[in-house]
């Protein structure tokens, strides 16, 4: 199987993890930051796992799954919802938020606000469990640790999240001495510097907004607005 | 919701376990034993597996099942989120480039991706003209074979195709 990817790749993470724990050989295919792999996709969405010849996954999530059903199926219902919710509620509000901590050094705070939002209900829901799933280490694992990764780990680590969210912590720090975990940062992220996240992270096509949220932001904007007002008034 | 309403229906599932929680947003299925599911995906996934017929529904191997996987999270973030022209121009493009050469989503029968891209597609195909449908030919073929298999339509319109070629090249 052969997978494509790039320098510094955020989601090569889980899906390297998953090849390490399940013992499956990838043949890594280094593309340029914004080349096309997938010939009917107009995105240029990397990384992307070539199953058969002409036969792609091309999302991370389903293709982290894949690799670790080859050694053993499950269909758990707990690992749907967790990708689900990785992909969908988390990854609209988490990529933005890197983008722009890593990619511009401008931290959105608006962004973090929901992101702890779901740091809170991702805590909450690891009360009392090893793993995310009851059936053990599973593809919601290494899904999330791997997007999580450079929010709760290195240079642009959320401040003071250990103490905020206790549970997350045990669970990400027994992902992290995972010798798979382990050995697919050293290799995407280089000298374990998330910096070098920065390339990729500013040519993968952003996720969708949620809609909801764009009803946030605009509400945030008409706040503004009002107390533009008043001064003028004023 | 419609759509899951009409997958309970179409697995012989009882569609008032089937409600929307308005703060969050989603979707919740709830069991009598207090076993709840929350998500489109999730609620689609656990009634195709827990269904007594349709056995190739969810797919046929671990391939299939990834690519219908990966096929019903396209639905949910590119398709149900695209309000702008350029997001829903590049998802049509790209789905009806990748149904060229394929009569279904996945596999050589309907499947949960087919279901689940029916439903997400049906409004935005309904609003298509001749022309635009046959632009997209494939899109087209793929969607009028859809709506015409048993009990997958079921109170959605039925959506005209033209079986002719109605523009030519020159014309355009």
């Amino acid at each position: 199987m052969k997978l494509y990817t790039e320098k510094g790749n955020l989601n090569t993470l889980k899906l390297l993890a998953a090849a390490e724990e399940s013992g499956i050989k990838l043949e890594v295919i280094e593309k340029k930051h914004g080349e096309k792999v997938v010939p009917y996709l107009t995105a240029n969405v990397l990384p992307v796992l070539e199953v058969y010849p002409g036969k792609f996954l091309f999302s991370p999530n389903s293709a982290t799954r894949y690799i670790l059903n080859k050694k053993s199926e499950e269909t758990d219902a707990d690992v749907d919802k967790w990708l689900e919710w990785e992909s969908s509620q988390l990854q609209p509000v988490l990529h933005p938020y890197l983008v722009s901590v890593i990619g511009s050094g401008k931290p959105e705070t608006g962004l973090l606000i929901h992101i702890q939002t779901l740091l809170k209900s991702l805590n909450g829901e690891l009360k009392g469990k090893k793993f995310l799933s009851e059936i053990g280490l599973s593809a919601a694992d290494f899904v999330l640790w791997g997007s999580l990764y450079p929010l709760l780990a290195g240079k642009f680590v959320l401040k003071g999240w250990e103490g905020l969210y206790p549970k997350i912590k045990t669970w990400f720090t027994a992902m992290c001495d995972l010798p798979s975990c382990q050995k697919a940062v050293t290799l995407v992220i280089t000298n374990g510097d998330t910096a070098s996240l920065k390339e990729s992270l500013l040519s993968q096509p952003a996720p969708l907004p949620l809609p909801h949220l764009k009803n946030v932001e605009k509400l945030e904007k008409l706040k503004l607005d009002d107390k533009v007002k008043v001064k003028i008034e004023k | 919701m419609n759509d899951l309403k009409s997958l309970a229906t179409y697995l012989n599932f009882p569609v008032a376990k089937l409600s929307l929680d308005q703060k969050e947003k989603i979707l919740v299925w709830k069991e009598k034993d207090g076993k709840t599911l929350r998500g489109l995906i999730s609620i689609a996934k656990y009634l195709s597996r827990n269904s007594s017929h349709h056995k190739q529904f969810t797919g046929e191997s671990i391939e299939e099942r990834a690519a219908i996987d990966q096929w019903l999270e396209y639905r949910l973030n590119n398709i149900d989120r695209a309000h702008q022209e350029k997001d829903t121009n590049a998802f049509i493009k790209d789905i009806n480039t990748y149904l060229e050469d394929k009569v279904y989503f996945v596999g050589h029968q309907l499947s949960l991706a087919d279901f689940l891209l029916y439903y997400g597609l049906h409004n935005l195909i309904r609003d298509l003209t001749f022309y635009e449908k046959q632009k997209y030919m494939h899109l087209s073929r793929w969607f009028d074979n859809v709506q015409h298999a048993e009990n997958v339509r079921q109170t959605q319109t039925l959506i005209p195709f033209q079986k002719n070629i109605l523009y030519t090249g020159s014309a355009h």
